[in-house]
């Protein structure tokens, strides 16, 4: 089958051949304006700025976690850097115009999409496994995680908003995959601030309460992508 | 200008076409994009080498593989994504005729497919600040009427009519045929409307990938983006329509030869 020739849908004649005489009816009356390119730009700019500056008063709100002073800059810069790069990826997969403007293909997106988690995931265990850090749980593990999950929803929350208001009926080919990605890229941010918060170094705490939004967010954006981030 | 014929399949030339038609003009498609051309040379310059330019060349260019840079329609397009309100209409006349004939083909239903255009020319005002600076304008509308129609399928099927919706839309009939005489004509109507039949069929998205690949000139890659798929799968999509389609109409080619009806093979 995928050495089938194109060229032999030669043999199929046009079944509208010759049929539609009929003149185009004239366009609907268009009265709502709609955006221009330079302003949904600005909008986008707007929201991602807007996510930032969300994220920046949390961190400024909230207290930060005990061992921040005796962290190393490269630690504290990986247990950053793997939520932003997770951001920035499923960020990427969502918003990228493509070559055709039709955003990226399929495969390139499922890609990126799934890179994103798989990056926040692998990265994690790693960090773990060289370097441990935080204490043992002296609460319940599941107490932890369910209290950091709903912290990290809340962090969340902004960057979604604002990627609601920005991405809105934005995407014309494979909404839900690209709604996903935008969401999880909202939760990999919320991910982000809350490692400046918690301490907690489990990588199964990090992976469930930490991470546990992006597959929530995904999920959510997939299923609401079609009705809201459709063209 | 004189305009090679286009022919059938099955032998001998479209009997309305423009180049045969007895009387000039009587018969003639206001659809010049919609093509019976061959796939390896699609569109209108490779059917007429020696007509003007199209404003519409993005699909044809497609099929080469090399995309098709500053058509008209790409040019207009940009005009309104950049808030040229006036460019509206002219993106209308330049685009509707090829989205409608895209509607057309896949719900066999020329009313519905007036509607769908306007659907999706409302759906594309409202997304024109979304459409990428430089991006060919025919993939990115072929989409978006896409979704205006899988929309309405849906809405269909929520309101519990889908089924007499697909029977509806899946009668021959609906696609009314200029009546030209002659068996010749008559057995053209008849495989038209055979190819019409064996289409709306398919399941929507062989539909959609055959129509796009066979009709509207998109090359692989092309319909792959709009569909939302990879390559290799549009290309299976494409091969089962096409095996449904071809087998249609070689049932109606024994069944006339049996007859023994001129033009059958």
């Amino acid at each position: 089958m995928s050495d089938f020739d194109l060229e032999r849908l030669d043999d199929v004649p046009d079944p509208l051949s010759g049929i539609d005489t009929r003149p185009l009816p004239p366009l609907r009356a268009v009265t709502a304006p709609s955006p221009t390119r330079s302003q949904v730009a600005s909008v986008r700019a707007i929201a991602l700025v807007g996510a930032l500056l969300y994220e920046l008063a949390w961190l400024t709100i909230m207290s930060k976690r005990d061992d921040l002073h005796t962290l190393g800059a490269m630690t504290l810069f990986i247990e950053v850097a793997i939520p932003v790069g997770a951001a920035i990826l499923a960020l990427v997969a969502a918003a990228a115009p493509g070559e055709r403007g039709l955003g990226e293909p399929k495969a390139r997106l499922a890609t990126l999409a799934l890179l994103s988690p798989a990056l926040f995931v692998l990265a994690t265990l790693l960090v773990a496994s060289v370097a441990p850090v935080g204490e043992d749980d002296t609460l319940s593990f599941w107490f932890h995680c369910f209290r950091c999950f709903a912290w990290t929803s809340l962090y969340t929350a902004g960057p979604l908003v604002f990627a609601g208001w920005a991405f809105r009926r934005s995407f014309v080919v494979a909404p839900a995959w690209r709604t996903a990605a935008l969401a999880m890229a909202c939760a990999a941010s919320g991910a982000a601030t809350m490692s400046f918060v918690c301490s907690v170094g489990n990588p199964a705490h990090v992976l469930i309460g930490h991470g546990g939004t992006m597959f929530v967010a995904a999920l959510v954006g997939a299923a609401l992508g079609r009705r809201f981030g459709q063209v | 200008m004189q305009y090679p014929a286009a022919t059938l399949p099955f032998g001998g030339p479209i009997p309305w076409d423009r180049s045969t038609a007895e009387e000039p003009g009587a018969i003639l498609p206001t659809f010049p994009y919609a093509r019976a051309t061959p796939m390896g040379e699609r569109g209108d310059r490779a059917m007429f080498p020696e007509a003007p330019p199209t404003a519409l060349g993005t699909s044809q260019a497609g099929a080469q593989g090399a995309p098709e840079e500053g058509t008209p329609v790409d040019a207009v397009m940009d005009r309104f994504a950049r808030g040229d309100d006036s460019a509206l209409a002219e993106l209308y006349r330049l685009g509707a005729p090829r989205v409608r004939a895209f509607l057309a083909r896949l719900c066999s239903d020329l009313a519905l497919s007036d509607d769908l255009t306007q659907d999706a020319f409302l759906r594309i005002h409202a997304a024109r600040g979304k459409f990428a600076a430089g991006a060919p304008a025919l993939p990115w509308m072929f989409a978006i009427a896409r979704n205006s129609y899988r929309d309405f399928l849906r809405r269909q099927q929520v309101r519990r009519e889908h089924r007499n919706t697909t029977a509806m839309l899946a009668s021959p009939q609906r696609l009314d045929r200029p009546e030209s005489g002659g068996d010749r004509a008559l057995i053209a109507r008849q495989m038209l409307g055979i190819v019409q039949h064996a289409l709306m069929s398919l399941p929507v998205r062989q539909r959609e990938a055959f129509v796009l690949m066979r009709f509207e000139g998109l090359s692989l890659a092309e319909a792959a983006h709009v569909l939302g798929a990879t390559e290799a799968a549009v290309k299976i999509l494409v091969h089962r329509a096409y095996v449904v389609v071809r087998a249609a109409l070689d049932k109606q080619n024994q069944a006339d030869a049996l007859a023994g009806k001129p033009g059958a093979r």
